[in-house]
């Protein structure tokens, strides 16, 4: 491979076959390259690394949000219990003093 | 959450003017793709072709661009394509600049303090070919870029939000179950009487079996009825705690459960992506780079004679992450071994290496202050109680930290006392100042 195919690379990317956009890269940096050929494999790893975090926190900001939703749902509940804790206790406490 | 227009090409020139829009909406869910300026389905509005026209005035007029574009495209005459190729143009130093600080940031060692220069200068250069050959993928990059920001802040936000609830949870956890286990034992407690009431108890019981035996079978099914009626309410109550008990019990396990579990999960997901940064070869040179950066800094501030200069050195190395652990995205440390390894050594190694010299260096320096201290001078032992006052307020001298700090510099005063000669007034004039900061060191305070 002599030219560094973005189009292709940008395709895997999509698709989320890293494994297959890093191996093209890897070939195309073992080949003799110039400062521009070697920089614009670059910026494609960086962009490969960059969308991969972003599909990363995609996933992590799914399960943070039904575990906030969870922990909520939770809370709901804990307040409405200790109400009735409270007020329970608080009848336990005036049966003491009468 | 998903990306709005996925499909939809970046703009083409002569078409629609389109551009790119990333936005969060009410619900706080991020929205990415291109949209049309001016009306939609009319054209470019009269506004947009006057804005399009100065734009075009603006490239043509620039002249670092037109070189690079007629070093390219020496025939090029499509205005559309022109003003394509400008734009990327004019995003490749914020692009370049912003991927050169997410690269720096999540790639490479924070013990870096610039990324190789080829790395930098290549980069530099690929996006400006890029701009020429593939101007959508630096619209592209900037989408991209856009993203990582905005969901890296609403991230942090809901980490934070989630942290918040189960602090607040927590405790009043603690404080449900106390109260519950309060109610509990009163229960359990009810309809028991103190020992001291016990001879009132046997009046009123003696008073009963009379009333009893007098009433006959009503009073006695009445009480019986009462009786029936209290136990059962007791048990129902019983029954009421023992459901809360494990409702508690439950939201207590699921909250504290809940922190751990979204720590694996982040694990998880990240070790799914490490294998592409696995031998890859631009991490690899940024790697060795970094080490050998790395390697020559910590190296030439452990040359200098200077204490200042070790004690630099050692921050330096603190700040050398463990070699282990890749940070992957806010919070995640992902096992790898593609980081790269800085420095050359274990920081263990360095660390002991370290250790010695600052040591050496206290003493020569300590020693030194000695030596100039005399009767006739004074400020040789202000010089002195500087010096130790210095280190003790840091509180630090490599590993040294604390007791151990002020027993290490105890003992080489102690053994400095040797070399004075009681005889010698000047010597004696030492011996006694030392003796006195030897004192106040073991009193624990400054000299």
């Amino acid at each position: 491979m002599n030219t560094l195919e973005e189009k292709k690379i940008g395709a895997l990317l999509e698709e989320q076959k890293w494994e297959e956009a890093k191996r093209l890269l890897s070939t195309y940096l073992d080949s003799d390259l110039s400062l521009e050929e070697k920089g614009a494999a670059y910026v494609a790893f960086v962009s490969t690394y960059l969308k991969m975090v972003n599909q990363i926190n995609e996933q992590y900001e799914l399960i943070l949000e039904n575990m906030l939703t969870d922990l909520k749902g939770d809370r709901q509940e804990i307040l409405a219990l200790d109400e009735k804790m409270q007020l329970a206790d608080l009848d336990t406490a005036i049966d003491k003093l009468s | 959450m998903e990306r709005i227009s996925e499909n939809t090409p970046p703009p083409k020139p002569g078409e629609l003017e389109m551009k790119a829009h990333v936005a969060v909406d009410a619900a706080g869910e991020l929205h990415m793709g291109y949209e049309p300026v001016g009306p939609q389905g009319y054209g470019p509005s009269k506004e947009s072709v006057k804005a399009q026209e100065k734009e075009l005035e603006k490239a043509l007029n620039d002249q670092k661009f037109n070189e690079d574009l007629r070093s390219r495209y020496p025939d090029i005459e499509s205005q559309e394509s022109i003003l394509q190729y400008h734009r990327a143009y004019e995003q490749i130093d914020d692009v370049g600049a912003q991927l050169m600080s997410f690269a720096q940031e999540r790639i490479f060692d924070a013990a870096l303090e610039q990324e190789p220069d080829d790395f930098v200068e290549g980069m530099r250069s690929g996006l400006r070919e890029l701009a020429f050959s593939h101007p959508e993928i630096i619209f592209d990059l900037d989408l991209d870029l856009q993203e990582h920001h905005l969901r890296t802040a609403k991230l942090r936000e809901m980490e934070d939000e989630f942290s918040a609830i189960r602090k607040q949870l927590l405790p009043r956890l603690e404080t449900g179950a106390a109260i519950l286990s309060q109610q509990e034992s009163a229960l359990k407690s009810a309809g028991r009487f103190p020992s001291a009431l016990q001879p009132a108890l046997n009046f009123l019981g003696g008073m009963f079996n009379t009333l009893r035996n007098k009433g006959g079978r009503n009073f006695q099914s009445m009480l019986e009825k009462g009786r029936e009626r209290l136990g059962r309410h007791r048990e129902e109550r019983r029954t009421h705690l023992r459901a809360q008990r494990e409702k508690i019990e439950e939201y207590q396990s699921h909250a504290e459960s809940i922190g751990p579990l979204l720590q694996m999960q982040k694990k998880k997901l990240g070790e799914g992506a490490r294998h592409i940064l696995e031998g890859f070869p631009p991490l690899k040179e940024a790697a060795d780079h970094a080490r050998e950066e790395a390697r020559k800094r910590i190296l030439s501030l452990m040359k200098s004679p200077e204490l200042k200069d070790l004690e630099r050195a050692q921050e330096y190395l603190d700040g050398l992450k463990d070699n282990e652990t890749l940070q992957f995205f806010e919070g995640l440390e992902l096992d790898s071994t593609v980081r790269p390894t800085v420095p050359l050594r274990s920081k263990e190694a360095i660390q002991s290496e370290l250790d010695l010299l600052l040591q050496a260096q206290l003493t020569t320096d300590l020693d030194e202050a000695i030596n100039h201290m005399g009767s006739s001078n004074k400020d040789g032992f202000h010089q002195l109680r500087e010096l130790i006052n210095r280190v003790l307020i840091k509180d630090r001298l490599g590993s040294k930290q604390g007791d151990k700090l002020r027993t290490f510099i105890f003992n080489v005063l102690k053994l400095k006392m040797h070399d004075f000669d009681q005889n010698n007034q000047e010597d004696r004039v030492k011996s006694s100042r030392v003796n006195a900061l030897m004192g106040a060191l073991k009193g624990g305070s400054s000299v």
